[in-house]
């Protein structure tokens, strides 16, 4: 029993961490109607920021994710005026091969810079574990966790309550409605890509966290973006957490009973189901936009 | 001048009673297939300036065209004195301009409430004068005030054709551009459109009105327009419109339906 109560445990600390890796391409899918295949990419990048900012000046988890913002912040700016401003009246399918091409450059880069081979962020302050009764918890576990509930509660309440959030709510039902009430469209699209690479960021700070890493996972982390995305929607950035959420539960109980080499099938097995009965509502809400 | 208790009348203090002018606009999505070819008209205040033509004559390019929505390829759109041709619509709404495009143009999932603060974004910088704004928008509709809570897609055809145009006066603008009030809508939330039209030209602002609804439309006109194929054909007041108005509208019906 205590087996699968640290079992459920720990996959709902990992599963958080999953929600936040599909947040970035819920937000850009959903409110800015693209599909940001450079997402993998850009969480591993974030996770090499966060390695290279560690080993350099040992700084703590919250500095080193808020320069890691910073950075992804100043790259989406980069992108935005070289890129994507001359994208903006091209179809989703030229943007889409764009940010394939931006993708396969930062993969290239980051292999370049930091070679191709595993590497792992290993913070000693957060190497033991939190005992608590009979659950043992990884500290880094926790803060990553914290991490990605912090990160999608800040990005709630902003769309919720900030009048920027409104107009990229409102732009996100019908870009051409809020032209009409004075909103510049064109920049409300610039923000979310930016806030959509903010946020790969931050889950690239949580990966070199929990993981070890090297340039080519990024397609599996594309994956499990996607996978969180397809089972969470992109209506809702609460319920992509959730999907994470139920997604770290389902894999870490498969643990208990699945060969370790095996549990990527649970993955797809979930992907499987979900585009079973998303399927059409899916391809409704992408029609529409 | 504007309604009884306008306070907020300085959204375009100069303009308040400005005409607006489209000389000569040449437009389209293509060159060499425009679809306006040279149309000037112009629309005054305190009148309903109605603009007519058959499916396709360019009636809704027109509105786009003043409001921003599409650069036009030559000529010039004034308000007032001032050339507004290569303004985007945030500084054309500034200046006292509003559009009423065609269907319903609530966000279904926004609240009413935020339906509202949306039609204030121009002014998102100025906390006094918005909620200035929503207090008089809630006083002319108290039923929007109790519903501001609800998501603007609950609510029933009648009260979303309220929230737009609460929506749409919130700016308090004074030149009113409405596409096609009778496409897409139910027959009686029509109605309360044109009666909001009536009231406005009353209160002394410009409107400018796209409709298909010849009769309709024509009945509240101070002014009508044609247009056929992307060139103006006829206009004047509509005393003297009315009487011609059958010979053309049938033109039309034989151009609607022929190939």
């Amino acid at each position: 029993m205590a087996v699968v109560l640290t079992t459920v445990v720990s996959g709902i600390l990992l599963g958080l961490m999953y929600g936040l890796t599909g947040m970035g391409l819920t937000f850009t899918m959903g409110f800015g109607k693209t599909m940001n295949v450079a997402q993998g990419t850009l969480i591993i990048l974030g996770a090499f920021f966060a390695l290279t900012f560690f080993n350099a000046w040992h700084l703590n988890v919250i500095v080193l994710v808020i320069l890691v913002m910073v950075l992804f912040g100043v790259l989406a700016g980069l992108l935005n005026l070289s890129l994507l401003r001359f994208l903006r009246d091209k179809s989703e399918i030229i943007t889409l091969l764009v940010l394939f091409g931006v993708a396969e450059v930062i993969e290239n880069v980051t292999s370049w810079i930091w070679t191709g081979n595993l590497q792992a962020m290993t913070i000693p302050t957060l190497q033991n574990s939190i005992q608590w009764g009979s659950l043992s918890l990884p500290k880094t576990d926790l803060v990553s966790a914290a991490i990605a509930v912090v990160a999608t509660g800040v990005l709630y309440l902003f769309l919720q309550y900030t009048y920027l959030g409104k107009a990229i709510r409102a732009s996100a039902q019908s870009d051409l409605y809020a032209r009409i009430l004075g909103v510049n469209t064109s920049q409300i699209r610039a923000i979310i890509f930016l806030i959509g690479l903010v946020l790969a960021g931050i889950a690239g700070v949580t990966v070199a966290l929990l993981f070890p890493f090297a340039p080519q996972d990024q397609d599996q982390w594309l994956v499990m973006a996607f996978i969180v995305v397809v089972v969470g929607g992109i209506d809702n950035i609460l319920s992509t957490l959730l999907a994470g959420l139920v997604i770290g539960v389902a894999q870490a109980l498969a643990g208990l009973v699945v060969p370790f080499q095996d549990q990527n099938l649970i993955l797809y097995a979930f992907l499987a189901i979900a585009l079973l009965f998303r399927n059409n509502q899916l391809a409704r809400r992408m029609r529409s936009l | 001048m504007i309604g009884s208790s306008a306070p907020i009348s300085d959204a375009a203090t100069n303009n308040t009673r400005s005409s607006l002018v489209m000389d000569k606009i040449t437009a389209g999505y293509h060159a060499d297939q425009w679809v306006l070819n040279g149309v000037s008209l112009r629309a005054e205040p305190e009148r309903v300036t109605v603009v007519l033509g058959p499916n396709g004559a360019g009636k809704s390019t027109v509105l786009k065209v003043l409001y921003g929505l599409v650069a036009p390829h030559a000529g010039s759109v004034r308000v007032g004195d001032q050339d507004i041709t290569r303004l985007p619509p945030e500084a054309r709404l500034a200046l006292g301009l509003a559009y009423l495009p065609q269907g319903h143009s609530v966000f279904p999932s926004l609240t009413v409430q935020e339906n509202l603060e949306m039609g204030l974004w121009i002014y998102r910088h100025d906390r006094a004068r918005r909620e200035e704004a929503l207090e008089r928008c809630f006083a002319e509709y108290p039923v929007l005030k109790d519903l501001r809570a609800k998501l603007a897609g609950s609510l029933s055809g009648g009260q979303q054709r309220l929230l737009e145009v609460a929506r749409l006066m919130l700016p308090n603008p004074t030149v009113l551009l409405i596409d096609e009030p009778s496409v897409g809508v139910a027959p009686n939330l029509v109605d309360i459109l044109y009666e909001h039209i009536v009231r406005w030209r009353n209160q002394g602002k410009t409107v400018l009105l796209v409709d298909q609804n010849v009769e309709a439309a024509v009945s509240i006109a101070d002014y009508v327009y044609t247009l056929e194929s992307g060139r103006n054909r006829l206009d004047g007041p509509r005393d003297e419109f009315e009487g011609r108005l059958r010979e053309v509208v049938g033109q039309w019906l034989r151009l609607d339906v022929l190939p």
